[in-house]
């Protein structure tokens, strides 16, 4: 039995999500999820070549900046083994030529070792002390005070970027020229050296050295200088440019330069910075360690910046040209975000599409669960007895709605079949109720019956067995109700059984009829005896009265003869009477006789109407017999209104029983038929009970 | 005296039984044109015509109703002769011993029309007249001629 609520995932629709639409959704979401986890992979693979790239390049960048300054360096040095070794001025020249081309150095400088050409003390007395103009007057600030050729021109800041010239400061001791002079002396070979950055006359710079090796002997150093500031720019621009931070780290493990330090007026300060401090003792300490481990794979780490404790990209390579090493550091969020970027517009075409097939898929289901929705509302409707819905089936042309174009034809089968079994129903009830009348008066008649009812004993009895066979035909009827088509076709040819046995019972209440009359007939004899017996009875009388006279008038001789007259007057008196009463009743009888005649021909006159009815059923069962095979599946309801009204053609059935049984006995075979007709009634009653139940549009 | 007690018109009168020849049922009688309405005409009464005198429009209104319980009372008019005439009456009462002398009983009113009706007797709750049928009226013969009588 289909419930009219049912749970959404009972219905059409519900199953079509959990089935369809569901699984479809989450296999679609997983390869959704797939196919960005494959993607966002394969971006931050790039993300990070791009940053591996950019790191190289930047790592380039600086070589070349160390190449090209030590080769200038070198290229000083070169000149001077070339033949400007003792050329002191041209030395100063050709160092002031140098840095004023490169714009990249802030200083270049020349470092004799002490009378290396000896030189030392001549050049003293060129000093342009006493003459100004003296063309072989060296410059002052050449020399130290012993006439040491290490002359430095330099820019200064002060005075707005020009070259100066001054003696180089602690030469001796200083680092670039003892490293240079050592690693000779030690190794035999001119090799540049990239100091390690430092304050010198309140600049922060870095030195690049080579050593001037005349004869196989050291004979001093050629060097340039770049300023640690011009170097940060550098840096500072990329990483703007990259948005990235750059941090160059110096061969002995000092901070050269950080873009994350922030930017001061006074460079040289360097309090709270970064730079020049050892990394060991930054919090970068052990971050950069685990990067320089091996700088060849040019190694790429995710970690937390361990100053801002941002997660970040640390892309470290070696420059090898002073074994400076760079660092790159980009923000993991920033990468992750353009990866996001990149993949959004993928994602969110792939959702909406998703959508649209969803929302496509729904409204195409429902469209068409609907039409099933709505078959399913009138078969339940028809099941519960309601045949009063409407069922528009509209134009289309698919299974559902030929399903609703059944189903309205259906339903209106069952008004008519219905409507006129309710008729049928109403017509044999005032039949019934005209046999209990007919009955009623027949058994008041019948107590004062005599001889002549045994004839009709026998025709009841003819009605009995009449009644029987319409009993066991109503059985038949009420059987098949209860089953399919098959049922139906029995109740069809059932119904056909009704009719002739009807036409029986029309029959037998003919010969009733017949029988009645010939009551009426054989009454009439009796009237016409009775009169007889009466006039016998009055020339009775009359003798006996002319008897008496003579009595009377023979006096004493007719005593005894008046007496007898008397008594034959008595007779006769006695016969008139109760032929009287005879007559009476003899009237009486014929009166109720032809009533009943009336009765009779009105029940034959309404039992043709019924068999009339009947046929008309009959045929449309036979209609019905065929659209009900063409739909048999869904005729199980209408089966079990079938079965009720078998159910109550049985009633029927017995009731036309008693009815047959009442009228083939005398006074007890009417007073049964009159029971028989109460009965009828009540299974009439119930037959219209059963069929209440269904409510008809009209 | 016995008479036979008979009802018409509503009422019981009586006629000697002595006169009485019989009594039979009513039967039609032939009419007689321009007589009095109580002479209904003539009657065969075993073989021969003799007249009938409606007793119910002599003593009432209406004639006798054609019912099975009238009859006709055969009587002799004039004893000794065979002059019978027949008397249609409603209803034969019976046979009864009667006294019209009694104490009870009436003499009859002279105010009366009817020579034919004689005393009242009472009797059984009932007041009976008689009749003296061989003073009714009317149904006097003509006087044929001896010779053709006889003839």
């Amino acid at each position: 039995m289909p419930h009219s609520t049912a749970r959404f995932y009972e219905s059409l629709l519900g199953r079509m999500v959990l089935y369809v639409i569901l699984p479809m959704g989450i296999i679609w979401i997983l390869v959704i999820l797939f196919a960005t986890t494959r993607n966002f992979a394969n971006l931050r693979r790039l993300s990070e070549e791009r940053l591996i790239a950019e790191t190289s390049l930047v790592a380039l960048q600086l070589e070349s900046g160390n190449r090209s300054a030590i080769g200038a360096a070198k290229r000083m040095a070169e000149a001077q083994v070339a033949g400007m070794f003792g050329q002191r001025q041209m030395s100063i020249d050709f160092a002031r030529l140098v840095l004023e081309d490169k714009t990249d150095i802030t200083a270049a400088y020349f470092g004799y070792a002490p009378n290396a050409d000896k030189q030392d003390a001549a050049s003293l007395v060129k000093l342009p002390a006493e003459s100004a103009e003296s063309i072989d007057a060296l410059p002052a600030e050449s020399m130290d005070a012993t006439g040491r050729f290490i002359p430095y021109w330099f820019r200064s800041f002060a005075k707005g970027n020009q070259v100066e010239l001054e003696p180089c400061v602690d030469m001796e001791n200083s680092l670039y020229y003892k490293g240079v002079k050592e690693t000779f002396e030690r190794t035999g070979t001119a090799e540049a050296m990239i100091t390690e950055p430092y304050v010198y006359r309140g600049k922060m710079i870095v030195e690049q050295v080579y050593p001037i090796v005349i004869e196989g002997k050291f004979a001093g150093v050629a060097g340039v200088d770049r300023a640690l500031r011009d170097v940060e720019r550098d840096l500072r621009r990329i990483a703007e440019r990259e948005n990235v931070d750059l941090f160059l780290v110096s061969s002995g493990g000092t901070f050269i330069a950080a873009t994350s330090d922030p930017v001061r007026e006074t460079s040289e300060d360097t309090t709270g910075l970064l730079k020049t401090q050892a990394v060991a003792e930054t919090v970068y300490g052990t971050l950069f360690n685990k990067l320089f481990v091996d700088l060849r794979q040019t190694p790429v780490l995710v970690a937390d910046d361990p100053m801002t404790q941002e997660p970040s990209y640390f892309v470290a390579a070696a420059i090898s040209t002073g074994g400076w090493k760079v660092v790159v550091r980009e923000s993991e969020q920033r990468v992750v975000a353009a990866i996001w970027q990149e993949l959004r517009v993928g994602v969110s075409i792939a959702v909406l599409a998703f959508t649209l097939i969803v929302a496509l898929l729904m409204w195409g289901t429902f469209r068409l669960t609907w039409r099933i929705k709505l078959a399913v509302e009138a078969a339940d409707q028809v099941a519960r007895g309601d045949l009063t819905r409407e069922i528009e089936p509209g134009r289309c042309r698919d299974e559902t709605g030929r399903l609703l174009h059944a189903a309205k034809a259906m339903m209106e089968n069952l008004n008519n079949l219905v409507g006129k079994v309710k008729r049928a129903s109403i017509q044999l009830n005032s039949t019934a109720t005209e046999l209990a009348a007919t009955g009623h008066q027949q058994e008041a008649t019948a107590r004062s019956f005599g001889a002549s009812t045994n004839e009709m004993a026998a025709a009841l009895k003819e009605n009995t067995a009449t009644g029987l066979e319409l009993v066991q035909t109503m059985d038949e009827v009420s059987e098949v109700a209860t089953g399919t088509a098959t049922l139906a076709t029995e109740g069809h040819a059932s119904l056909q059984d009704i009719e002739a046995n009807m036409r029986g019972l029309d029959q037998a209440t003919g010969s009733i009829a017949e029988k009645l009359a010939v009551i009426n007939e054989k009454a009439s004899n009796i009237t016409g005896i009775v009169t007889t017996i009466t006039k016998v009875a009055d020339q009775t009388n009359l003798l006996s009265v002319n008897a008496a006279i003579e009595a009377e008038k023979a006096g004493e001789y007719g005593v005894g003869f008046l007496v007898v007259a008397r008594e034959i007057r008595r007779l006769a008196d006695q016969t008139a009477s109760s032929t009287l009463d005879i007559e009476q009743m003899v009237q009486q009888m014929q009166s109720a006789v032809s009533t009943g005649v009336m009765e009779m021909d009105r029940f034959t006159d309404q039992v043709r109407r019924a068999v009339d009815d009947v046929g008309t059923i009959s045929q449309q069962m036979g209609q019905i017999i065929e659209r009900v095979d063409a739909n048999s599946a869904s005729f199980k309801l209408v089966n079990e209104s079938m079965v009720s009204q078998s159910q109550g053609a049985e009633q029927i059935s017995g009731a036309m029983e008693q009815l047959t049984l009442g009228v083939t006995q005398t006074r007890a075979a009417l007073t049964e038929n009159a029971q028989a007709a109460d009965d009828l009634h009540a299974a009439i009653g119930e037959l219209k009970t059963a069929i209440a139940s269904f409510r008809l549009k009209d | 005296m016995h008479v036979v007690v008979w009802a018409a018109a509503g009422q019981y009168y009586a006629v000697d039984v002595g006169p009485i020849v019989e009594i039979i049922p009513l039967v039609e009688a032939r009419p007689i044109p321009q007589t009095d309405p109580w002479i209904r005409g003539l009657i065969n009464y075993r073989g021969r015509l003799i007249p009938l005198l409606d007793m119910a429009s002599l003593l009432g209104n209406s004639p006798c109703p054609p019912r099975m319980a009238c009859r006709i009372l055969v009587v002799r008019a004039r004893p000794p002769e065979e002059t019978l005439v027949g008397l249609a009456i409603e209803q034969l009462i019976g046979i009864e011993p009667l006294d019209f002398t009694a104490a009870a009983a009436h003499p009859g009113l002279s105010a009366a029309k009817a020579d034919y009706l004689g005393p009242v007797a009472w009797t059984e709750q009932t007041a009976v007249q008689l009749v003296y049928p061989e003073r009714l009226p009317g149904w006097e013969e003509k006087q044929m001629p001896n010779d053709e009588r006889d003839g």
